[in-house]
């Protein structure tokens, strides 16, 4: 198959490019120049990061997956239109959010409201509880699904709080992912925390 | 910062806060047990959003975004090429159809023979040829004209006979 032999020189070109200290700048040229292997390389580099943000703005992990499909063929296509402005990094971050918008678009007809089981939760645990023992964050986390929580808020508030917490975008990175003012960003991430703290209720 | 501002604590957490601001809300915690309260909270709640293992991608699905991205640029190839062939299959037929439309059409005139059927645009142009006559009046060669004559004469004993 021409695509397995294909692959294979990509694959020693990603190799190549890994034993190297390329920037993200000059891979993105690469590969707008017709590189695939720095296009590859760049998957390479920023699919771990991607995918934690993935997994917070979408319910299953195959939907993730899915997101960050989309997420890097739509980079591979786009990559003539990289303005170099802001980093490939905020770019593919920006791709990835408006993915996950169009996908909670499609499938806000079919969604069904997540139901966090709190009190079943805590009664196999109020063991310890009873006894007064503190409750460190590392168990509440177990306790409870921070993704749960994340997919009860509106599209808006998991969005601001996936790319702060999870992805650790600046206020500045931020805003030019959403497209808003800076001003904008740390509004909507306040409300964005308290509504996020109220629905996760007490953490200690 | 003299009084108590949840949106500027929070900014405060993400030390987004430019020098001054920063200074003024460490000097308001010392004092405020409220605030010091809030950011405590704040800050737990950023440490739930902590990287997990089990929610890294694997090798399997890294790999699979690879071949995505392979097969989605054979497609964007197989596209374009499907694209060009099309248009030069458009362009083939829009040719045979206008050669079949626009060709000087035949007629069998009888066995063994073929004529041209006159167009009207042809006949047309032939008799806006001018006559030997007026070949004469306009002051042309002489022999010129007696070709013409000639050539009109055999033309019209070609018809008589036929």
């Amino acid at each position: 198959m021409p695509r397995c032999r294909n692959y294979s020189l990509q694959l020693a070109r990603v190799m190549e490019i890994r034993t190297l200290e390329v920037s993200d700048a000059d891979l993105v040229r690469a590969a707008t120049a017709g590189d695939d292997g720095a296009f590859h390389a760049l998957i390479d580099r920023h699919a771990t990061g991607l995918m934690r943000v993935a997994m917070s703005m979408a319910h299953r992990r195959e939907d993730a997956e899915d997101l960050m499909q989309e997420t890097f063929i739509g980079a591979y296509r786009g990559l003539k239109n990289f303005e170099h402005r802001s980093s490939i990094r905020t770019w593919l971050t920006q791709i990835l959010t408006r993915q996950a918008a169009k996908a909670w678009h499609r499938s806000r007809h079919h969604r069904k409201a997540l139901s966090i089981h709190r009190g079943d939760e805590e009664s196999t645990t109020s063991g310890p509880l009873e006894m007064g023992t503190t409750r460190p964050a590392r168990s509440m986390e177990q306790r409870l699904d921070v993704n749960e929580v994340l997919q009860q808020l509106s599209p808006q508030f998991r969005e601001i709080l996936t790319l702060r917490e999870v992805r650790g975008l600046s206020y500045d990175e931020i805003a030019a992912v959403i497209n808003v003012p800076r001003g904008t960003v740390e509004s909507r991430l306040f409300r964005a925390r308290a509504e996020f703290r109220s629905k996760m209720g007490p953490l200690e | 910062m003299t009084e108590c501002d949840d949106q500027l604590l929070s900014a405060f957490h993400d030390g987004e806060l430019p020098p001054a601001a920063q200074a003024g809300v460490e000097l308001h915690l010392m004092t405020c047990s409220r605030c010091a309260a809030q950011l405590a909270e704040l800050q737990a709640t950023s440490r739930l959003f902590e990287p997990r293992p089990d929610r890294d991608l694997t090798a399997d699905e890294l790999q699979r975004i690879h071949t995505a991205v392979e097969d989605a640029n054979a497609q964007h190839v197989w596209r374009i090429f499907t694209a060009i062939t099309a248009l030069a299959a458009s362009v083939l037929i829009i040719g045979a159809v206008w050669l079949a439309e626009f060709s000087v059409p035949v007629q069998q005139a009888g066995e063994g023979t073929v004529t041209a059927v006159v167009e009207p645009w042809e006949t047309v142009a032939t008799t806006l040829r001018p006559t030997p006559a007026e070949m004469f009046e306009q002051g042309q060669e002489p022999a010129t004209a007696k070709a013409t004559l000639d050539e009109w004469m055999l033309q019209g004993i070609l018809q008589e006979s036929n």
